[in-house]
C-alpha cells in the first residue's frame, strides 16, 4: 500500500471535497481518503497497483488542478513536521494551562493563610502541593525555552535566555524555600509566565506562513505531460521525458520543459515568466518555456530541457540565492536580551558582594530577591505578545507575515516598488472600452461581438462574458478573427484588417474591432482594471511618507496610464534582471525597500527587496520567496499592514518603557532588601498582565473604510 | 481543613486524568483541523453510498 498526498488548491468548499471523494472511492484499489480543507490536500491511501498519474487525471477531469506533494512515496512530510510541532507545542500548552489552574487554587489558599494567619503544617502541605502541580510544567510545557536558550549560546543568548532563568531561578528559590520551610515561593508565577510565552508561541507558530520551496517549484509545474511516440499519445511523469522527445501540449495546458516550437504557430501566455497578461504568437522553431501556458490551438514542441536546466528554474535559483545572501534583522528582543542579561547577572553579584560586607547572612538572599524580581517577564513578554496580538489581527485581515520580524521592519521602510499587473491592477483583462462609429449602439456591439467571441480560440476573446445571441454558418479564421450571419448581416470580430478598419488605426491599448456588412462598426478597448481602492490605498502610503513607484515588464503606455491615474512614476518594459538593478540602487542608498509582486518575473526583486509581499492570485513560488502574502484581494490590506505595523511598534515601545520601569524601581529595592516577597510575586503578576493587556488592544484595531474617495484615519482604541 | 487530606489527592487524580484525556486528545489529531466537523455534515450521503459497496 501507497500513500500520495494531492495538493487541490482549488478545492474551495465541502460540495468540492464530496465531489472528489464520490469519484475517487469507485475507483479499485483506493483504499481510504483523508481530506484537509485547511492546508486543501487530498490523502489517499492506494495499492500500488493504481498509478499516480491515473488519479491525477481523474481528479482534472472532475475540474480541478491537483498537483503532487513530494515524490510519491513521501506523504508530505514537510507538512507533517509542521503539524507536529504544532500538536507538541499544544500539549505542552494545554498541560501548562491546566497546572495553572491547579496551582493558582492552592496559592489562593496561601495568600488567604498569610493575610489570617496559618499554621506551619498546613502552610507546607500547600507550598508542597503547588510544587507538585509546578513540576509538569517547570519540567515538560518549559522545555521547549531550555532547549532554545541552549542552542542559543553558540550564537550570542537570545530572548530565550532571560525566560529559561527566569523560570529555573524562581523555581529553584522556590523549591528551596518549600523543602527548607523558610522564604517565599513564587510557583503561579512561573506557571502563568510559562502559560503566556507558550501561548504567544503557539499562536506564533500556527499563524506563520508555511510553504516549502521546492516543493513550490514542482508544484508550479503539471507532474503529466503528454509525450508523442511512433504518433500515439502516451500520458507519463514528466521526469520520464527527455531532451529531443516530441511532447503534444493540448489548449489551455502548462508546459513543463523548454522546447522548441514544431508547429506552425501558436499562442502562448507567458505571464508567469514576464508577469504580463498579453499573449505572443510563436512561429515555428520559436522557444517556449516551461512555466507559459498554450492558449491557442494543440502544439507540439520539441523538448530542449528539462526541470533543472530550464529558464523557470533558472530565474528560481537567482531568487534564492539573493534570498540567502539577504541579511536578515536582528530581532528588537534578542537585542534586549543580550544587554539584559550580564547586567542583572553582574547586579545580582554585585549586590551578593555588597550584602556580604555589610550583613554576610543576608547576601544570599538579596541577591536571589533581585534575580527574582528582575526575573524579565515582564520584559520577555512585552514583544511576544504584542507582535502575536498583532499577527491575528493581520491575519484576520487576509495578511499573512512568514516571520513576525518584519513587523519591526515595516515602520522602517522608505519605498514601495509595484509590479503593475496583477497588483496595482487586477490579474484579469476586461474590456475597458467600447467605442462605436456611426449609429451602432455599444450594448449591442458588445453583446454580438461575446456572442461571436464564444467561436474563438484567440486569446483575447476570453475578456469577452458569454452571450445567448444565436448566430448563423459561424467561420473562424485563425490569426484574424470570426465571422458570422446575423439575419441579414454579416458580423465579423477580429483584428483590425479582417474587420475592414485601417491597418493604421491607432489605438491606445489592446484592441478588438468589429465590423457588419464590412464596414468599420466598433472597436473594444481591452486592458487590466484598477483593483478597487488602488488609488485610495497608494494615497494612504504616500501619506505615511513612502516612496510609491511603478516597476513593470509592460509596455511605455500601458504604464503611463496606470500610473497617471494613480499619480505615480513609472519604468516600463523592465526585464526581471533590471528590477532587481534597480531595486539594488535604492538599497545602496540605504532606502529600505519593499517590493510587491505577483509574478515568476517579480522572483529576484522579492527575494532582493527588504520585505516583499506577494498577491492572493500569486503563483505558489512567488508566495514561497516572499515575506509576506496576501490572503485578500484587497489592496487597501497593504494600507493596514504598514498601519498595524507602526501601532504594533508604538505598543512594543510602551510596554518596554513599562516594563523597564518596573525593573528601574524595583531591583535596588530588593537589592536593598526592601522588597517583602508578597510584593514582589504582585510586582511580577502585575506587570505580566500589563503588558499582555496592552498588546491585546491591538486585536481590536480597526481596518481602513474606504468609502468612494473619502478617507477615514483612525485611531487605536485607548483602554485595556 | 482536615479535608485537605482528601482534597489534595483528589485534586492530583483529576489533574492526571484531565492531562490525560488532553493529550490523547491531540495525539488522536482532534486539534489538527477544526474546521472539518462542521464540514462533515455535507458528507453524510456520499458516506452512506460509500457504506453499501
Amino acid at each position: 500500500m501507497s500513500t500520495t498526498t494531492f495538493n487541490i488548491d482549488d478545492m474551495h468548499c465541502a460540495s468540492c471535497v464530496a465531489k472528489i471523494r464520490a469519484t475517487l472511492n469507485h475507483l479499485d484499489g483506493v483504499l481510504r481518503l483523508q481530506f484537509n480543507p485547511a492546508r486543501r490536500q487530498l490523502i489517499v491511501s492506494h495499492e500500488n497497483a493504481v498509478p499516480v498519474h491515473e488519479l491525477l487525471q481523474r481528479i482534472e477531469h472532475m475540474g480541478f488542478h491537483p498537483y503532487l506533494s513530494g515524490s510519491h512515496s513521501l506523504s508530505g512530510s514537510d507538512t507533517r513536521n509542521g503539524a507536529d510541532l504544532s500538536a507538541d507545542l499544544l500539549k505542552r500548552l494545554g498541560i501548562a494551562g491546566l497546572s495553572m489552574m491547579q496551582v493558582m487554587t492552592v496559592v489562593i489558599g496561601l495568600y488567604a493563610g498569610i493575610l489570617s494567619g496559618i499554621d506551619e503544617g498546613y502552610r507546607r502541605i500547600l507550598e508542597y502541593t503547588a510544587l507538585l502541580f509546578c513540576i509538569p510544567v517547570v519540567s515538560y510545557s518549559a522545555m521547549p525555552f531550555y532547549i532554545g536558550a541552549l542552542k542559543s549560546l553558540r550564537t550570542g543568548p537570545g530572548m530565550d535566555v532571560p525566560i529559561a532563568l527566569a523560570i529555573a531561578i524562581s523555581f529553584l528559590v522556590s523549591l528551596y524555600a518549600t523543602l527548607v520551610g523558610q522564604g517565599e515561593v513564587y510557583y503561579e508565577s512561573v506557571v502563568m509566565f510559562t502559560f503566556l510565552l507558550l501561548l504567544a508561541r503557539y499562536i506564533d507558530l500556527n499563524l506563520k506562513h508555511r510553504v516549502d520551496t521546492e516543493d513550490a517549484l514542482m508544484h508550479s509545474l503539471p507532474n503529466i505531460v503528454t509525450l508523442v511516440k511512433d504518433s500515439s499519445h502516451e500520458q507519463v511523469p514528466v521526469a520520464d521525458v527527455s531532451v529531443r522527445d516530441t511532447l503534444w501540449v493540448g489548449e489551455g495546458e502548462q508546459i513543463s520543459v523548454d522546447g522548441a516550437l514544431i508547429s506552425e504557430q501558436a499562442y502562448i501566455d507567458e505571464a508567469l515568466l514576464t508577469g504580463e497578461s498579453q499573449h505572443c504568437k510563436k512561429a515555428k522553431g520559436e522557444n517556449l518555456y516551461a512555466g507559459t501556458f498554450n492558449r491557442g490551438a494543440g502544439i507540439y514542441l520539441s523538448v530542449q530541457a528539462v526541470s533543472e536546466k530550464t529558464r523557470f528554474a533558472a530565474i528560481n535559483r537567482l531568487a534564492t540565492d539573493t534570498m540567502l545572501a539577504k541579511n536578515r534583522v536582528a530581532r528588537l528582543a534578542d537585542q534586549i536580551a543580550r544587554i539584559f542579561i550580564p547586567c542583572i547577572l553582574l547586579f545580582a553579584m554585585l549586590t551578593y558582594f555588597g550584602w556580604c560586607l555589610v550583613d554576610s547572612g543576608q547576601a544570599f538572599s538579596a541577591a536571589l530577591a533581585v534575580l527574582v524580581i528582575s526575573c524579565p517577564c515582564a520584559l520577555s513578554l512585552a514583544i511576544p505578545a504584542a507582535l502575536s496580538a498583532a499577527m491575528v489581527r493581520l491575519r484576520h485581515a487576509g495578511v499573512v507575515l512568514k516571520d513576525s520580524t518584519f513587523l519591526e521592519l515595516l515602520p522602517k521602510v522608505t519605498d514601495i516598488l509595484f509590479d503593475k499587473t496583477g497588483t496595482l491592477t487586477k490579474p484579469k483583462a476586461g474590456i475597458s472600452a467600447v467605442n462605436t462609429l456611426g449609429t451602432y449602439d455599444a450594448q449591442w456591439c458588445l453583446a454580438i461581438a461575446s456572442a461571436l467571441q464564444m467561436y474563438s480560440s484567440h486569446p483575447l476573446a476570453r475578456c469577452f462574458s458569454t452571450s445567448e445571441i444565436a448566430l448563423e454558418s459561424v467561420e473562424s479564421t485563425l490569426g484574424a478573427g470570426v465571422q458570422a450571419n446575423l439575419g441579414q448581416d454579416i458580423v465579423r470580430v477580429g483584428s483590425a484588417g479582417y474587420c475592414s478598419f485601417d491597418e493604421a488605426y491607432e489605438v491606445p491599448v489592446n484592441t478588438v474591432f468589429m465590423s457588419v456588412n464590412n464596414q468599420p462598426a466598433a472597436t473594444f478597448g481591452i486592458e487590466n482594471p484598477l483593483r478597487e481602492n488602488a488609488q485610495a490605498t497608494v494615497e494612504v502610503l504616500q501619506r505615511e511618507g513612502l516612496g510609491v513607484h511603478i516597476l513593470s515588464g509592460d509596455k511605455q503606455n500601458n504604464c503611463a496610464r496606470v500610473a497617471d491615474k494613480l499619480g505615480l512614476d513609472f519604468d516600463a518594459e523592465q526585464a526581471p534582471e533590471d528590477k532587481w538593478d534597480m531595486l539594488n540602487t535604492l538599497i545602496d542608498k540605504q532606502h529600505t525597500v519593499m517590493f510587491v509582486g505577483d509574478g515568476i518575473n517579480d522572483l529576484p526583486a522579492l527575494a532582493g527587496a527588504d520585505v516583499s509581499v506577494a498577491m492572493l492570485e500569486s503563483n505558489d513560488l512567488v508566495k514561497s520567496k516572499s515575506d509576506i502574502v496576501l490572503f485578500t484581494s484587497r489592496l487597501s490590506a497593504l494600507a493596514d499592514l504598514f498601519n498595524i505595523a507602526r501601532l504594533t511598534r508604538r505598543v512594543m515601545n510602551q510596554n518596554l518603557v513599562w516594563a523597564f520601569s518596573y525593573n528601574v524601581i524595583a531591583i535596588p529595592a530588593a537589592a536593598l532588601g526592601l522588597v517583602p516577597p508578597w510584593l514582589a510575586a504582585l510586582g511580577m503578576a502585575l506587570s505580566s498582565t500589563g503588558v499582555m493587556l496592552n498588546a491585546v488592544r491591538l486585536i481590536r484595531c480597526p481596518l481602513y473604510q474606504f468609502s468612494e474617495k473619502k478617507i477615514e484615519p483612525y485611531k487605536l482604541v485607548e483602554g485595556g | 481543613m482536615e479535608s485537605l487530606f482528601f482534597l489534595i489527592p483528589l485534586s492530583i487524580l483529576l489533574l492526571a486524568l484531565a492531562a490525560k484525556i488532553f493529550v490523547w486528545a491531540v495525539e488522536q489529531d482532534q486539534f489538527a483541523n477544526l474546521d472539518q466537523h462542521g464540514l462533515d455534515i455535507f458528507e453524510e450521503k456520499i458516506e452512506k453510498e460509500h457504506g453499501e459497496n
